[in-house]
């Protein structure tokens, strides 16, 4: 039932307006009823598809799908709300008025008076009083009202929907193993931290400290155990790279071969043990011991001398006898610089040594015959003595410096090991390295304990088959850089498998017959070289 | 060339300034065309439309081009409405021999007072109402005779120009150009003419009807009930009904979409349309919708009153395309989808 709309002096506009607060009320329903569906719908479909994978539906989806929804509402009211033209363009095609109210309007607005546009909006005046807007009133579908109440009501309770327990486990595993990756990382630093600490200062300079604390500083925790094995795979890595730069496996072996001769000579017992048992620092303080000294007495200088000259003489046997390999091996100057550089000091030791021997039993001869050297015999002396003083001490450095190079590999081997343990706590096979005694509050675990009966083969040892070692490596390596392929650390392996590889290393067809001729031919050099040296 | 002026020519009536005079004009221009087409219709049996359409573009001061075969009282229609309007009415029966000389005059060498001269003698097409009956049957030399006729009210012959007395009106007759010996009208010729109307089949009960009104001994009488000046006036209140801004953009789109090069133009017209609608066309359609506001009893053209003269405004206006041609495209479809593709 209509009724007429109130008195008004302009009729017209008050029939525009009250159309135009009806449709646009219209509007804003529907506009309001689409962006509670199609958020309700979004957020509907997101929480299936997390409550479909276990998940709890983030609050944050209900909070987007809110925002959407806002957002829809608001286009959908900017685009489709009207104006009063469009208001009274509606109103005429609703109530049959042929663009009366449009044409009156646009003709009041242009200032169009007398004539037929007075005409006109009497015309419109009066048609514009027997109408009555609220007929514009449009009632929403019901299925469009409905979807708008249910499909938000039932997307809300999707949230209250709670994980599953694997979620929930898998949660709690995320969880652990970022507390793990937080623990491991700090302990890494802080065993970099001790051992550069202990570290002499010729041995820090060998370790690179500063790339090795910023390799650990860089290290960050991660829900992905995979993730964290692949970072201390790639620090255990540049570990390896570090100290196979450090390796002294030739200077050690001319040193051994050295000691070796030295021990033949009760004088340079101490200084072939020192050098056998690889105490490099002991090594260097006896020939500290051996090196001359100007302010003694002539005799004194000879006592001196005579250990350092009978070391010097072996030193330089046994460089000659490395020179030798290394020639006849192909291997000269390309990678063993630091036995080299052993051997060439102790052939000039040996040289120094010899003149300055030479030099001050010409002294002491002149000294005995005129009562005392001439100027130029001593000057000699004191050159040839300053020489082996120089030789001695380029000596001694070399020593210091494999002992700072063993030690650095040991703690570098230290931190491998470390490492090794952080990857297989990651893999769980062994604890936390750095986890303190006490282990975790009961029921904090991360694992879901099984009960007895539902491991069938619980308590019956018998069903235990197999033996150790019997079965493949458990272990989980990951590469450094593709996560694929095997890392420098040891996996512990079958006995068998071990056995197969020591053979085909012995025994390796793949190596070429001239390669193979050449390592028998240096080997049997080794053997053969103290005789041709020692027969003259 | 020399111009005369028309003589008799009725003062041009001022646009109404006041509402009274307005709603005079509005009432007389009502009422005016009510008794013309009641006379009308006192003979001429149904066809409502058909005489409603003949008196707007009389009111408009439009010519009218009617189709359809013969028999159906095109020339009744005519001959009726020139007694009722009260008019000097000519009729030219037009034929494949008909010249242009027979239509406009010609030259005549005349002795007056021993003095020999040519005068010109006027020809049928000066009076106020014209009936070109079948003018499709004349040869198109002599259908062009019309053109200057038609659009400026005057006729040129050696150079001397003469207008016609005002109003002046063609009402034409054609069969269907599918018919033997039928020239038809070109393009510039038909854009003159402000509707072409179809003259359909009377119904049964109009067969009936005519046959009782024709057939009897006292065949009805028509009384004049308007004049010439009363036409004019009415065209002089047609222009002055006002129309909104998206009206007359809703007529032009009307228009623009009948061009296949537009880009709104529903794909009908883009398929079987050469040539849209002249702006002519438009002139004719405002005209036509201003009469139809008027007579619905408003003062203003509304968006129904534009739709409701387009097809008789545009439809021999558009030249269909081969393919058009070939399929027998009806014009009036083409123009339903342009009105239907504006909502």
């Amino acid at each position: 039932m209509t009724q007429p709309p109130p008195a008004d002096a302009r009729p017209i506009e008050s029939a525009v307006h009250a159309a135009r607060r009806q449709i646009n009320r219209g509007v804003a329903c529907r506009a309001a009823c689409w962006s509670a569906l199609l958020g309700g719908a979004g957020a509907l479909a997101v929480g299936l598809a997390y409550v479909s994978v276990g998940h709890r539906v983030p609050p944050v989806v209900y909070g987007v799908a809110a925002v959407a929804a806002l957002v829809i509402f608001l286009a959908g009211w900017f685009r489709y709300r009207v104006g009063p033209h469009e208001a009274a363009g509606r109103l005429d095609e609703r109530f049959g008025l042929a663009d009366g109210l449009t044409s009156a309007r646009t003709f009041d607005r242009e200032q169009k008076r007398g004539g037929f546009y007075h005409l006109q909006q009497a015309w419109a005046e009066s048609a514009a009083s027997r109408i009555d807007p609220r007929a514009l009133r449009s009632r929403l579908p019901r299925p469009l009202l409905t979807a708008a109440l249910a499909l938000p009501l039932l997307a809300g309770l999707l949230g209250f929907r709670p994980p599953s327990p694997a979620v929930l486990e898998a949660r709690q595993q995320a969880a652990a193993t970022l507390e793990l990756g937080d623990s491991l990382n700090q302990g890494i630093r802080e065993e970099v931290q001790r051992h550069l600490d202990e570290a002499e200062l010729d041995e820090r300079e060998l370790l690179e400290p500063e790339s090795l604390k910023e390799t650990a500083e860089r290290l960050r925790t991660s829900e992905d155990r995979a993730d964290l094995m692949r970072q201390y795979a790639a620090m255990e890595q540049k570990l390896a790279d570090l100290s196979q730069a450090l390796q002294q496996q030739r200077a050690e072996r001319f040193l051994s071969d050295a000691a070796d001769r030295l021990s033949e000579n009760a004088s340079t017992s101490a200084l072939a043990e020192a050098l056998r048992q690889k105490r490099y620092d002991d090594a260097a303080e006896l020939l500290r011991k051996m090196t001359p000294d100007p302010q003694a007495d002539a005799a004194a200088q000879q006592r001196r001398l005579d250990p350092l000259k009978s070391a010097s003489a072996q030193l330089a046997q046994a460089a000659k006898r490395f020179k030798a390999g290394a020639a006849s091996s192909g291997s000269a100057g390309k990678s063993g610089g630091l036995a080299d550089d052993l051997a060439t000091v102790s052939e000039q030791l040996d040289q120094a040594a010899r003149d300055y021997d030479e030099n001050l039993e010409k002294s002491q001869q002149e000294a005995k015959q005129q009562g005392q050297p001439s100027d130029r015999t001593g000057e000699r002396l004191r050159r040839s003595r300053q020489q082996t003083q120089q030789a001695t001490d380029s000596l001694r450095k070399k020593l210091k410096k494999m002992n700072a190079s063993r030690k650095a590999r040991s703690r570098l081997t230290q931190m491998r090991q470390t490492l090794s343990q952080c990857q297989g706590a990651c893999a769980g096979q062994n604890q936390n390295p750095f986890a303190m005694p006490g282990g975790k509050k009961a029921g904090s675990s991360t694992s879901n304990s099984t009960s007895a009966s539902a491991d069938p083969d619980y308590g019956r040892f018998d069903a235990i088959t197999g033996q150790k070692n019997a079965g493949p490596s458990q272990t989980v390596v990951e590469d450094a850089a593709s996560g694929t392929g095997t890392s420098g650390r040891r996996a512990s392996a079958p006995a068998a498998q071990h056995s197969r590889q020591l053979e085909s290393f012995v025994d390796r067809p793949d190596v070429p017959e001239p390669l193979r001729e050449g390592v028998k031919t240096y080997f049997e050099s080794l053997h053969e070289a103290p005789e041709e040296t020692l027969a003259p | 060339m020399t111009s005369t002026p028309a003589p008799g020519t009725p003062p041009v009536a001022a646009s109404p300034s006041s509402a009274p005079d307005a709603e005079a004009d509005a009432q007389h221009f009502v009422d005016t065309f009510r008794r013309t087409a009641d006379q009308v219709r006192r003979f001429i049996v149904g066809q409502g439309e058909i005489v409603e359409h003949v008196l707007i573009a009389l009111a408009a001061g439009g010519h009218v081009l009617l189709e359809g075969v013969p028999g159906l009282g095109k020339t009744a229609l005519v001959t009726t409405l020139a007694r009722a309007v009260q008019l000097d009415f000519r009729r030219i029966q037009f034929t494949p021999d008909l010249l242009p000389a027979d239509i406009v005059g010609s030259m005549i060498l005349v002795e007056r007072g021993g003095e020999k001269r040519f005068e010109f003698q006027k020809g049928p097409v000066f009076t106020n109402l014209l009936l070109a009956d079948e003018i499709n049957r004349a040869t198109p030399k002599t259908q062009s005779a019309l053109l200057e006729t038609m659009q400026e009210c005057s006729v040129t012959v050696a150079g001397t120009t003469t207008h016609l007395d005002p109003p002046f009106f063609v009402l034409a007759t054609q069969n269907p150009v599918e018919s033997d010996g039928t020239y038809p009208l070109p393009e510039a010729q038909l854009d003159r003419f402000f509707f072409k109307l179809h003259v359909p089949l009377p119904s049964e009960d109009e067969l009936s009807l005519i046959l009782d009104r024709t057939g009897g001994t006292a065949p009805p009488v028509i009384e004049p009930v308007s004049d010439g000046a009363a036409l004019i006036r009415m065209s002089h209140t047609l222009r002055a009904v006002p129309i909104e801004a998206s009206v007359q953009q809703h007529l032009i789109r009307v228009v623009r979409r009948t061009h296949p090069d537009d880009d709104s133009a529903p794909d009908s017209v883009k398929r079987f349309v050469r040539h849209g609608a002249s702006p002519r066309a438009a002139q004719a359609i405002l005209a036509g919708a201003r009469a139809k506001a008027l007579l619905a009893g408003r003062f203003h053209v509304a968006r129904e009153d534009v739709d409701a003269v387009a097809a008789p405004a545009m439809r021999h206006r558009m030249i269909l395309g081969f393919e058009g041609e070939a399929e027998g495209v009806n014009p009036d479809q083409l123009i339903t989808d342009v009105i239907r593709g504006l909502g």
